[in-house]
Protein backbone atom coordinates (compact mmCIF):
# COMPACT_ATOMS: atom_id res chain seq x y z
CA UNK A 1 0.00 0.00 0.00
CA UNK A 2 1.43 3.43 -0.82
CA UNK A 3 -0.41 5.61 1.30
CA UNK A 4 1.00 6.11 4.04
CA UNK A 5 -0.66 7.90 7.45
CA UNK A 6 2.58 8.19 9.24
CA UNK A 7 5.58 10.21 8.18
CA UNK A 8 8.76 11.12 10.19
CA UNK A 9 12.02 12.18 8.18
CA UNK A 10 15.16 12.38 10.70
CA UNK A 11 13.18 13.71 13.79
CA UNK A 12 15.47 14.75 16.56
CA UNK A 13 14.47 15.84 19.93
CA UNK A 14 16.16 16.40 22.98
CA UNK A 15 15.09 17.67 26.57
CA UNK A 16 17.84 20.44 28.11
CA UNK A 17 20.57 18.34 27.11
CA UNK A 18 19.24 14.62 27.06
CA UNK A 19 18.60 13.47 23.90
CA UNK A 20 15.47 11.78 23.00
CA UNK A 21 14.65 11.20 20.05
CA UNK A 22 17.79 11.16 17.05
CA UNK A 23 17.76 11.49 13.58
CA UNK A 24 14.44 9.21 13.65
CA UNK A 25 12.83 7.96 10.15
CA UNK A 26 9.37 5.86 10.25
CA UNK A 27 6.44 5.52 8.19
CA UNK A 28 3.37 3.92 8.52
CA UNK A 29 0.99 2.57 5.58
CA UNK A 30 -2.43 3.06 5.44
CA UNK A 31 -4.93 0.31 7.31
CA UNK A 32 -1.95 -1.60 9.08
CA UNK A 33 -1.45 -2.18 12.60
CA UNK A 34 1.91 -0.95 13.19
CA UNK A 35 3.71 -1.86 16.34
CA UNK A 36 5.65 0.65 17.84
CA UNK A 37 8.31 -1.13 20.54
CA UNK A 38 11.01 0.60 22.74
CA UNK A 39 12.09 -0.01 26.49
CA UNK A 40 10.86 2.42 28.96
CA UNK A 41 12.43 5.80 28.36
CA UNK A 42 13.17 4.84 24.86
CA UNK A 43 11.37 7.51 23.23
CA UNK A 44 8.13 6.38 22.52
CA UNK A 45 5.99 8.71 24.15
CA UNK A 46 7.99 11.84 23.11
CA UNK A 47 7.32 10.39 19.27
CA UNK A 48 3.32 9.96 20.20
CA UNK A 49 3.08 13.43 22.05
CA UNK A 50 4.80 14.81 18.64
CA UNK A 51 2.36 13.42 16.33
CA UNK A 52 -0.30 14.65 17.97
CA UNK A 53 1.49 17.93 18.12
CA UNK A 54 1.42 18.31 21.65
CA UNK A 55 5.19 18.85 22.42
CA UNK A 56 7.47 19.87 18.71
CA UNK A 57 10.87 17.87 17.40
CA UNK A 58 14.06 20.29 16.94
CA UNK A 59 14.50 18.89 13.42
CA UNK A 60 13.15 16.86 11.18
CA UNK A 61 9.73 16.57 9.22
CA UNK A 62 6.54 14.99 10.72
CA UNK A 63 3.12 14.33 8.29
CA UNK A 64 0.04 12.64 10.29
CA UNK A 65 -2.55 11.70 7.88
CA UNK A 66 -1.01 14.38 5.82
CA UNK A 67 -1.02 17.17 8.15
CA UNK A 68 1.72 18.77 9.91
CA UNK A 69 1.26 18.48 13.55
CA UNK A 70 2.86 21.62 14.36
CA UNK A 71 0.30 23.82 12.44
CA UNK A 72 -2.53 21.33 12.39
CA UNK A 73 -2.40 19.85 15.99
CA UNK A 74 -6.16 20.58 15.88
CA UNK A 75 -7.52 18.92 13.06
CA UNK A 76 -5.29 15.73 13.73
CA UNK A 77 -6.73 15.10 17.18
CA UNK A 78 -9.93 15.62 15.08
CA UNK A 79 -9.17 12.89 13.14
CA UNK A 80 -7.29 9.89 15.52
CA UNK A 81 -8.02 8.45 18.31
CA UNK A 82 -6.04 8.75 21.10
CA UNK A 83 -5.73 6.28 24.27
CA UNK A 84 -2.86 6.88 26.31
CA UNK A 85 -1.18 5.04 29.14
CA UNK A 86 -1.75 8.15 31.80
CA UNK A 87 -5.12 9.00 30.62
CA UNK A 88 -7.48 10.07 33.76
CA UNK A 89 -10.90 11.03 33.00
CA UNK A 90 -12.83 13.39 35.30
CA UNK A 91 -13.73 11.24 38.58
CA UNK A 92 -16.61 12.74 39.38
CA UNK A 93 -18.58 12.52 36.20
CA UNK A 94 -21.27 9.70 34.85
CA UNK A 95 -19.59 7.52 32.20
CA UNK A 96 -23.31 9.44 30.30
CA UNK A 97 -21.57 12.91 30.89
CA UNK A 98 -18.07 12.03 30.19
CA UNK A 99 -19.74 11.38 26.65
CA UNK A 100 -21.63 14.31 26.53
CA UNK A 101 -18.54 16.31 27.40
CA UNK A 102 -16.46 14.65 24.72
CA UNK A 103 -18.89 15.09 21.84
CA UNK A 104 -18.87 18.89 21.00
CA UNK A 105 -15.14 18.63 20.21
CA UNK A 106 -15.70 15.67 17.66
CA UNK A 107 -17.69 16.87 14.47
CA UNK A 108 -17.80 13.14 13.58
CA UNK A 109 -19.19 11.62 16.97
CA UNK A 110 -20.95 8.74 16.33
CA UNK A 111 -23.73 8.87 19.42
CA UNK A 112 -25.25 5.33 18.04
CA UNK A 113 -21.59 4.03 17.98
CA UNK A 114 -20.99 5.27 20.90
CA UNK A 115 -23.77 3.36 23.13
CA UNK A 116 -23.21 0.35 20.85
CA UNK A 117 -19.96 0.94 22.65
CA UNK A 118 -20.96 0.85 25.57
CA UNK A 119 -22.94 -1.97 25.89
CA UNK A 120 -20.36 -3.93 24.74
CA UNK A 121 -18.17 -2.80 27.22
CA UNK A 122 -20.64 -3.70 29.83
CA UNK A 123 -20.65 0.00 31.16
CA UNK A 124 -23.16 1.56 32.80
CA UNK A 125 -24.10 5.11 31.82
CA UNK A 126 -25.28 5.91 35.18
CA UNK A 127 -21.84 4.85 36.88
CA UNK A 128 -19.56 7.50 38.07
CA UNK A 129 -16.09 7.29 36.40
CA UNK A 130 -14.14 7.35 39.95
CA UNK A 131 -16.10 4.10 40.85
CA UNK A 132 -14.92 1.66 37.57
CA UNK A 133 -11.95 -0.44 37.37
CA UNK A 134 -8.83 -0.14 36.07
CA UNK A 135 -10.07 -2.46 32.82
CA UNK A 136 -13.68 -0.24 32.68
CA UNK A 137 -11.60 3.17 32.79
CA UNK A 138 -9.87 1.70 30.00
CA UNK A 139 -12.75 0.92 27.99
CA UNK A 140 -13.92 3.85 28.24
CA UNK A 141 -11.07 5.48 27.18
CA UNK A 142 -10.88 3.05 24.23
CA UNK A 143 -14.82 3.62 23.67
CA UNK A 144 -14.32 7.89 23.66
CA UNK A 145 -11.25 7.22 21.24
CA UNK A 146 -13.60 5.20 18.81
CA UNK A 147 -16.83 6.89 19.06
CA UNK A 148 -16.07 9.44 16.78
CA UNK A 149 -15.07 7.20 13.88
CA UNK A 150 -11.37 7.96 13.27
CA UNK A 151 -9.05 7.31 10.72
CA UNK A 152 -6.07 6.34 12.31
CA UNK A 153 -5.96 4.82 16.05
CA UNK A 154 -2.43 5.51 18.32
CA UNK A 155 -2.19 3.24 21.56
CA UNK A 156 0.57 4.37 24.08
CA UNK A 157 0.57 1.41 26.20
CA UNK A 158 -2.76 1.22 27.12
CA UNK A 159 -2.78 -1.95 28.61
CA UNK A 160 -0.11 -0.70 31.49
CA UNK A 161 -1.01 -1.78 34.62
CA UNK A 162 -4.13 -4.35 33.36
CA UNK A 163 -3.54 -8.10 34.65
CA UNK A 164 -3.28 -10.57 31.97
CA UNK A 165 -6.52 -11.20 30.85
CA UNK A 166 -8.33 -8.14 31.16
CA UNK A 167 -5.16 -7.06 28.79
CA UNK A 168 -5.56 -9.87 26.00
CA UNK A 169 -9.52 -8.83 26.43
CA UNK A 170 -8.38 -5.44 25.11
CA UNK A 171 -6.20 -6.18 22.30
CA UNK A 172 -9.16 -8.69 20.94
CA UNK A 173 -11.58 -5.44 21.66
CA UNK A 174 -9.59 -3.56 19.55
CA UNK A 175 -8.79 -5.93 16.69
CA UNK A 176 -12.53 -6.55 16.52
CA UNK A 177 -13.48 -2.75 16.24
CA UNK A 178 -10.74 -1.80 13.90
CA UNK A 179 -8.44 -4.09 11.91
CA UNK A 180 -10.42 -5.21 9.02
CA UNK A 181 -11.88 -1.96 8.68
CA UNK A 182 -9.46 0.70 6.94
CA UNK A 183 -8.00 2.30 10.84
CA UNK A 184 -4.54 2.02 10.81
CA UNK A 185 -3.55 1.21 14.54
CA UNK A 186 -0.18 2.75 15.80
CA UNK A 187 0.55 0.25 19.05
CA UNK A 188 3.17 1.18 20.89
CA UNK A 189 4.31 -0.75 23.59
CA UNK A 190 6.96 -2.73 25.46
CA UNK A 191 4.61 -5.99 26.11
CA UNK A 192 5.74 -8.01 23.15
CA UNK A 193 3.64 -10.47 23.29
CA UNK A 194 0.50 -8.10 23.62
CA UNK A 195 0.81 -6.70 20.45
CA UNK A 196 2.85 -9.90 18.37
CA UNK A 197 -0.59 -11.21 17.52
CA UNK A 198 -1.93 -8.30 16.10
CA UNK A 199 0.94 -6.50 14.55
CA UNK A 200 1.31 -6.38 10.60
CA UNK A 201 4.74 -4.18 11.11
CA UNK A 202 6.92 -3.24 13.98
CA UNK A 203 9.79 -0.65 14.32
CA UNK A 204 12.20 -0.76 17.26
CA UNK A 205 13.04 2.61 19.04
CA UNK A 206 16.35 1.91 21.22
CA UNK A 207 18.17 5.27 22.67
CA UNK A 208 16.16 7.87 20.47
CA UNK A 209 17.31 5.40 16.93
CA UNK A 210 14.65 2.87 14.97
CA UNK A 211 16.84 -0.21 14.85
CA UNK A 212 14.13 -2.40 13.35
CA UNK A 213 11.32 -1.32 10.68
CA UNK A 214 10.20 -4.16 9.05
CA UNK A 215 6.63 -6.40 8.51
CA UNK A 216 6.34 -8.78 11.42
CA UNK A 217 6.55 -12.08 9.28
CA UNK A 218 9.97 -10.80 7.62
CA UNK A 219 11.64 -9.64 10.59
CA UNK A 220 10.93 -13.88 12.23
CA UNK A 221 12.19 -15.00 8.90
CA UNK A 222 15.01 -12.49 8.68
CA UNK A 223 16.19 -12.95 12.89
CA UNK A 224 16.75 -16.53 14.01
CA UNK A 225 19.07 -18.26 16.82
CA UNK A 226 21.29 -20.30 15.34
CA UNK A 227 22.49 -23.07 17.90
CA UNK A 228 26.06 -24.38 17.25
CA UNK A 229 27.95 -27.45 19.35
CA UNK A 230 30.39 -26.08 21.73
CA UNK A 231 33.37 -28.07 20.01
CA UNK A 232 32.51 -26.63 16.44
CA UNK A 233 31.86 -22.84 17.69
CA UNK A 234 35.47 -21.57 17.06
CA UNK A 235 34.58 -22.90 13.31
CA UNK A 236 31.79 -20.58 13.27
CA UNK A 237 33.64 -17.80 14.93
CA UNK A 238 36.01 -17.66 11.39
CA UNK A 239 32.54 -16.72 9.62
CA UNK A 240 31.54 -13.83 12.45
CA UNK A 241 32.41 -11.40 9.76
CA UNK A 242 30.07 -12.40 6.97
CA UNK A 243 27.10 -13.05 9.92
CA UNK A 244 25.17 -10.31 11.32
CA UNK A 245 25.33 -11.20 15.07
CA UNK A 246 23.09 -9.83 17.81
CA UNK A 247 23.39 -11.81 20.82
CA UNK A 248 25.60 -14.66 21.89
CA UNK A 249 24.97 -16.71 24.83
CA UNK A 250 25.90 -20.04 26.08
CA UNK A 251 23.85 -22.61 26.95
CA UNK A 252 25.43 -26.11 28.04
CA UNK A 253 27.69 -27.50 25.98
CA UNK A 254 25.77 -25.46 23.16
CA UNK A 255 26.65 -21.67 22.07
CA UNK A 256 23.41 -20.22 20.85
CA UNK A 257 23.50 -16.67 18.70
CA UNK A 258 21.06 -14.63 17.44
CA UNK A 259 21.50 -13.00 13.68
CA UNK A 260 19.76 -11.40 11.45
CA UNK A 261 19.89 -12.41 7.56
CA UNK A 262 19.49 -16.04 9.22
CA UNK A 263 19.13 -17.25 5.38
CA UNK A 264 22.44 -16.23 4.41
CA UNK A 265 24.16 -17.37 7.64
CA UNK A 266 22.54 -20.81 7.35
CA UNK A 267 23.99 -21.36 3.60
CA UNK A 268 26.89 -20.24 5.23
CA UNK A 269 27.24 -22.76 7.83
CA UNK A 270 26.05 -25.38 5.72
CA UNK A 271 28.31 -24.81 3.24
CA UNK A 272 31.04 -25.16 5.50
CA UNK A 273 29.50 -28.29 7.60
CA UNK A 274 29.30 -26.91 10.23
CA UNK A 275 26.52 -28.74 12.68
CA UNK A 276 24.00 -26.39 13.77
CA UNK A 277 20.15 -25.84 14.25
CA UNK A 278 18.03 -23.27 13.70
CA UNK A 279 15.49 -21.93 16.60
CA UNK A 280 12.37 -19.85 15.74
CA UNK A 281 11.71 -17.13 17.97
CA UNK A 282 8.97 -14.86 19.54
CA UNK A 283 8.80 -10.80 18.55
CA UNK A 284 9.82 -11.06 22.92
CA UNK A 285 12.92 -12.90 22.17
CA UNK A 286 13.91 -10.90 18.91
CA UNK A 287 13.16 -7.84 20.56
CA UNK A 288 16.09 -8.81 23.44
CA UNK A 289 18.52 -9.97 21.50
CA UNK A 290 18.29 -6.56 19.36
CA UNK A 291 18.24 -3.90 22.00
CA UNK A 292 19.99 -5.54 25.02
CA UNK A 293 22.26 -8.35 22.79
CA UNK A 294 25.98 -8.52 23.14
CA UNK A 295 27.04 -9.78 19.36
CA UNK A 296 30.59 -9.49 20.49
CA UNK A 297 30.80 -11.90 23.68
CA UNK A 298 32.65 -13.81 23.77
CA UNK A 299 35.58 -14.11 21.45
CA UNK A 300 35.80 -17.84 21.71
CA UNK A 301 33.30 -20.63 23.22
CA UNK A 302 36.73 -22.36 24.86
CA UNK A 303 38.25 -18.91 26.71
CA UNK A 304 39.88 -18.68 29.72
CA UNK A 305 39.00 -16.87 32.44
CA UNK A 306 35.95 -15.42 30.81
CA UNK A 307 32.29 -14.89 32.83
CA UNK A 308 30.47 -16.87 30.87
CA UNK A 309 26.50 -15.99 30.97
CA UNK A 310 24.35 -19.22 31.51
CA UNK A 311 21.33 -19.46 29.49
CA UNK A 312 18.74 -21.79 28.59
CA UNK A 313 18.92 -22.35 25.07
CA UNK B 1 -14.73 3.63 10.22
CA UNK B 2 -12.76 5.78 7.29
CA UNK B 3 -14.70 8.48 5.09
CA UNK B 4 -15.85 10.39 7.56
CA UNK B 5 -16.91 14.19 7.05
CA UNK B 6 -14.99 16.81 9.03
CA UNK B 7 -16.27 19.89 10.30
CA UNK B 8 -15.22 22.37 12.37
CA UNK B 9 -16.68 21.98 15.37
CA UNK B 10 -18.48 24.64 17.10
CA UNK B 11 -16.30 26.66 19.12
CA UNK B 12 -19.45 27.53 21.42
CA UNK B 13 -20.23 24.23 22.02
CA UNK B 14 -16.71 23.31 23.46
CA UNK B 15 -17.14 26.34 25.17
CA UNK B 16 -20.06 25.68 26.97
CA UNK B 17 -19.08 21.95 27.94
CA UNK B 18 -15.79 23.47 29.28
CA UNK B 19 -18.17 25.45 31.47
CA UNK B 20 -20.34 23.18 33.14
CA UNK B 21 -17.52 21.34 34.03
CA UNK B 22 -16.11 23.92 36.01
CA UNK B 23 -18.78 25.55 37.26
CA UNK B 24 -19.58 21.99 38.60
CA UNK B 25 -15.93 21.28 39.86
CA UNK B 26 -16.44 25.25 41.46
CA UNK B 27 -19.77 25.79 42.64
CA UNK B 28 -18.61 23.81 46.43
CA UNK B 29 -15.71 26.50 46.65
CA UNK B 30 -18.04 29.29 45.38
CA UNK B 31 -20.86 28.05 47.88
CA UNK B 32 -18.48 28.17 50.91
CA UNK B 33 -17.07 31.71 50.21
CA UNK B 34 -20.70 32.93 49.78
CA UNK B 35 -21.18 31.56 53.14
CA UNK B 36 -18.05 32.30 54.90
CA UNK B 37 -17.72 36.30 53.70
CA UNK B 38 -20.98 36.77 53.19
CA UNK B 39 -21.97 35.13 57.36
CA UNK B 40 -18.93 37.03 58.29
CA UNK B 41 -20.30 40.37 57.21
CA UNK B 42 -23.83 39.79 58.18
CA UNK B 43 -23.04 38.61 61.64
CA UNK B 44 -20.16 41.41 62.23
CA UNK B 45 -22.71 44.46 60.70
CA UNK B 46 -25.87 42.63 62.30
CA UNK B 47 -24.19 42.59 66.09
CA UNK B 48 -22.24 46.06 66.08
CA UNK B 49 -19.72 44.78 68.04
CA UNK B 50 -16.69 45.82 65.79
CA UNK B 51 -17.64 49.38 63.83
CA UNK B 52 -18.48 48.83 59.89
CA UNK B 53 -15.32 50.08 58.54
CA UNK B 54 -13.69 46.96 60.43
CA UNK B 55 -15.81 44.76 59.35
CA UNK B 56 -15.36 45.72 55.29
CA UNK B 57 -11.82 45.57 56.24
CA UNK B 58 -12.23 42.24 57.25
CA UNK B 59 -13.80 41.56 54.07
CA UNK B 60 -11.41 42.83 52.09
CA UNK B 61 -8.60 40.36 53.91
CA UNK B 62 -11.09 37.16 53.59
CA UNK B 63 -12.35 37.64 50.87
CA UNK B 64 -9.88 40.06 48.83
CA UNK B 65 -7.10 37.91 49.72
CA UNK B 66 -6.98 34.69 51.65
CA UNK B 67 -10.30 33.38 49.77
CA UNK B 68 -8.74 34.13 46.45
CA UNK B 69 -5.50 32.40 47.99
CA UNK B 70 -7.21 29.01 48.47
CA UNK B 71 -9.46 29.74 44.98
CA UNK B 72 -6.30 29.46 42.86
CA UNK B 73 -4.94 26.62 44.25
CA UNK B 74 -6.74 23.53 42.51
CA UNK B 75 -7.15 25.70 39.51
CA UNK B 76 -4.73 23.87 37.44
CA UNK B 77 -3.07 21.92 40.06
CA UNK B 78 -5.32 20.02 41.01
CA UNK B 79 -6.21 18.19 37.60
CA UNK B 80 -2.51 17.89 37.57
CA UNK B 81 -2.34 16.19 40.44
CA UNK B 82 -4.84 13.89 39.75
CA UNK B 83 -3.77 13.69 35.99
CA UNK B 84 -6.74 14.62 34.35
CA UNK B 85 -4.93 17.72 32.71
CA UNK B 86 -3.62 15.32 30.32
CA UNK B 87 -6.95 14.75 28.86
CA UNK B 88 -7.72 18.03 28.09
CA UNK B 89 -4.51 19.02 26.45
CA UNK B 90 -5.11 16.31 24.48
CA UNK B 91 -8.78 17.99 23.15
CA UNK B 92 -8.98 19.03 19.82
CA UNK B 93 -9.10 22.15 21.51
CA UNK B 94 -7.14 24.93 21.98
CA UNK B 95 -4.64 24.84 24.99
CA UNK B 96 -5.60 28.40 26.12
CA UNK B 97 -9.09 28.29 25.40
CA UNK B 98 -9.17 25.66 28.07
CA UNK B 99 -7.26 27.58 30.06
CA UNK B 100 -9.34 31.20 29.24
CA UNK B 101 -12.55 29.20 30.57
CA UNK B 102 -10.82 27.77 33.51
CA UNK B 103 -9.51 31.66 34.89
CA UNK B 104 -13.02 32.89 34.07
CA UNK B 105 -15.00 30.69 36.60
CA UNK B 106 -12.34 31.44 38.76
CA UNK B 107 -11.96 34.72 38.70
CA UNK B 108 -16.54 34.34 38.85
CA UNK B 109 -15.46 32.32 41.76
CA UNK B 110 -13.91 34.73 43.72
CA UNK B 111 -15.98 38.07 42.99
CA UNK B 112 -19.45 36.27 43.44
CA UNK B 113 -18.74 35.93 47.48
CA UNK B 114 -17.33 39.92 47.22
CA UNK B 115 -20.76 40.80 45.66
CA UNK B 116 -22.93 38.75 48.28
CA UNK B 117 -20.86 40.60 50.83
CA UNK B 118 -22.15 43.76 48.65
CA UNK B 119 -25.52 43.24 48.63
CA UNK B 120 -25.89 42.26 52.13
CA UNK B 121 -23.65 45.26 53.43
CA UNK B 122 -26.49 47.49 51.20
CA UNK B 123 -28.81 45.69 53.19
CA UNK B 124 -28.00 45.63 56.49
CA UNK B 125 -26.02 48.87 57.08
CA UNK B 126 -25.36 50.81 53.46
CA UNK B 127 -23.50 53.86 54.53
CA UNK B 128 -24.81 54.15 57.78
CA UNK B 129 -20.87 54.74 59.28
CA UNK B 130 -18.83 54.59 56.54
CA UNK B 131 -18.59 57.25 53.96
CA UNK B 132 -19.91 56.35 50.18
CA UNK B 133 -16.48 56.61 48.69
CA UNK B 134 -14.60 54.80 51.33
CA UNK B 135 -17.43 52.24 50.81
CA UNK B 136 -17.67 51.51 47.68
CA UNK B 137 -13.17 52.21 47.52
CA UNK B 138 -12.85 49.08 49.96
CA UNK B 139 -15.20 46.87 47.53
CA UNK B 140 -13.01 48.09 44.35
CA UNK B 141 -9.64 47.49 46.72
CA UNK B 142 -11.20 43.69 47.88
CA UNK B 143 -12.31 42.94 44.10
CA UNK B 144 -8.81 43.95 42.65
CA UNK B 145 -7.02 41.85 45.30
CA UNK B 146 -9.28 39.12 44.67
CA UNK B 147 -8.28 38.78 41.05
CA UNK B 148 -5.11 39.91 41.48
CA UNK B 149 -3.89 37.37 44.25
CA UNK B 150 -5.78 34.66 41.89
CA UNK B 151 -4.10 35.63 38.99
CA UNK B 152 -0.51 35.64 40.33
CA UNK B 153 -0.70 32.49 42.41
CA UNK B 154 -2.62 30.31 39.46
CA UNK B 155 -0.40 31.95 36.46
CA UNK B 156 3.16 31.59 38.48
CA UNK B 157 1.95 28.07 39.94
CA UNK B 158 0.77 26.85 36.39
CA UNK B 159 3.36 24.16 36.22
CA UNK B 160 3.42 22.71 39.85
CA UNK B 161 2.48 19.46 40.52
CA UNK B 162 -0.03 19.77 43.43
CA UNK B 163 -1.75 22.39 45.16
CA UNK B 164 0.35 23.05 47.97
CA UNK B 165 3.37 24.06 46.11
CA UNK B 166 0.63 26.40 44.14
CA UNK B 167 -0.16 27.10 47.54
CA UNK B 168 3.11 27.96 48.83
CA UNK B 169 3.89 30.22 45.54
CA UNK B 170 0.68 32.35 46.08
CA UNK B 171 1.75 32.95 49.77
CA UNK B 172 5.37 33.70 48.43
CA UNK B 173 4.11 36.49 46.19
CA UNK B 174 1.69 38.10 48.61
CA UNK B 175 4.66 37.86 51.64
CA UNK B 176 7.17 39.21 49.22
CA UNK B 177 4.93 41.97 48.15
CA UNK B 178 4.30 43.07 51.53
CA UNK B 179 8.10 42.85 52.56
CA UNK B 180 9.42 44.78 49.62
CA UNK B 181 6.88 47.36 50.08
CA UNK B 182 8.14 47.67 53.85
CA UNK B 183 11.71 47.30 52.52
CA UNK B 184 11.20 50.05 49.99
CA UNK B 185 9.51 52.59 52.34
CA UNK B 186 12.35 52.17 54.55
CA UNK B 187 15.33 52.69 51.82
CA UNK B 188 14.01 55.49 50.02
CA UNK B 189 11.70 57.02 52.55
CA UNK B 190 9.70 58.00 49.14
CA UNK B 191 6.01 57.95 49.44
CA UNK B 192 5.19 58.95 45.83
CA UNK B 193 7.83 56.32 44.72
CA UNK B 194 6.27 53.83 47.28
CA UNK B 195 2.65 54.16 45.99
CA UNK B 196 4.24 54.43 42.01
CA UNK B 197 5.78 50.51 42.72
CA UNK B 198 2.53 49.57 44.95
CA UNK B 199 0.14 50.53 42.19
CA UNK B 200 1.81 47.65 40.56
CA UNK B 201 1.94 44.95 43.01
CA UNK B 202 -0.98 42.27 43.95
CA UNK B 203 -1.69 42.99 47.49
CA UNK B 204 0.32 46.32 48.29
CA UNK B 205 -2.78 48.36 47.02
CA UNK B 206 -3.29 49.76 50.81
CA UNK B 207 -0.18 51.73 50.19
CA UNK B 208 -1.63 53.39 47.12
CA UNK B 209 -4.89 55.20 49.46
CA UNK B 210 -2.29 55.40 52.17
CA UNK B 211 -2.14 59.32 52.91
CA UNK B 212 -4.40 60.12 49.77
CA UNK B 213 -7.74 61.88 50.38
CA UNK B 214 -10.97 59.75 50.84
CA UNK B 215 -12.23 61.53 47.98
CA UNK B 216 -9.53 60.39 45.27
CA UNK B 217 -10.38 56.69 46.51
CA UNK B 218 -11.89 55.82 44.03
CA UNK B 219 -10.27 57.37 41.04
CA UNK B 220 -6.77 56.01 42.17
CA UNK B 221 -7.91 52.21 41.95
CA UNK B 222 -9.82 52.75 39.18
CA UNK B 223 -6.15 53.86 37.85
CA UNK B 224 -4.47 51.13 39.35
CA UNK B 225 -7.04 48.57 37.37
CA UNK B 226 -5.91 49.32 34.17
CA UNK B 227 -2.34 48.75 35.23
CA UNK B 228 -3.58 45.61 36.80
CA UNK B 229 -5.19 44.96 33.38
CA UNK B 230 -1.83 45.07 31.17
CA UNK B 231 -0.03 42.96 34.18
CA UNK B 232 -2.27 40.36 34.25
CA UNK B 233 -2.86 39.86 30.59
CA UNK B 234 1.14 39.59 30.56
CA UNK B 235 1.06 37.12 33.38
CA UNK B 236 -1.82 35.01 31.60
CA UNK B 237 -0.41 34.64 28.27
CA UNK B 238 3.15 33.43 30.39
CA UNK B 239 0.50 30.82 31.81
CA UNK B 240 -1.31 29.95 28.66
CA UNK B 241 2.34 28.97 26.81
CA UNK B 242 3.31 27.27 29.90
CA UNK B 243 -0.04 25.31 30.37
CA UNK B 244 0.10 24.20 26.78
CA UNK B 245 3.20 22.28 27.42
CA UNK B 246 3.55 18.72 28.34
CA UNK B 247 5.74 17.40 31.11
CA UNK B 248 8.80 15.56 29.89
CA UNK B 249 7.70 12.06 29.56
CA UNK B 250 9.63 8.72 30.42
CA UNK B 251 10.04 7.57 27.00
Amino acid sequence: MDEHVIELKQVRKAFGRTPVLNEVTLSVPAGQTFAFLGRNGAGKTTTIRMLVGLIQPEAGDIRVLGMDPRRQALAIRRSIGYLAEDQQLFGWMRVQQTLEFMTPFYPTWDAALARKLLERFELSPRQRVKHLSKGQSVRLGLLLALAHRPRMMILDDPALGLDPIMRKQLNRDVIALLQGDGVTVFYSSHLLYEVEPVADQVAILDHGRIIVNSPTEDLRDDVKQIVIPHDEFDAALNFRGDMHWRDVQRGGREMAITLKDAGNAVDLLQANRITHRVVDLNLDEIFEAMVVGRPDYPTSATANGVKVEEAAV
Amino acid sequence: MTGAIHIAPSRWQMIAVLLRKELHEWWSAIALGCFTIGGFVAIGLQSRLIPDEAVLIGMVISGGLIFPLICAMPVVAAERAEGSVNLLLRLPAPAWLVLAVKTAVAVVGVIVPLLLALAIMGALAGYREVRPNIFWALFLLAGLMAVNVLMWTMCLGIRQPNEARVGLIGAAVCIGTVMTMFFIDDALSNEQMVKAIAAWTPVGLFAVLDGSRSEEFVSLLLGVAARHVVVLSLLWAYAAWRFSQPGRTRG
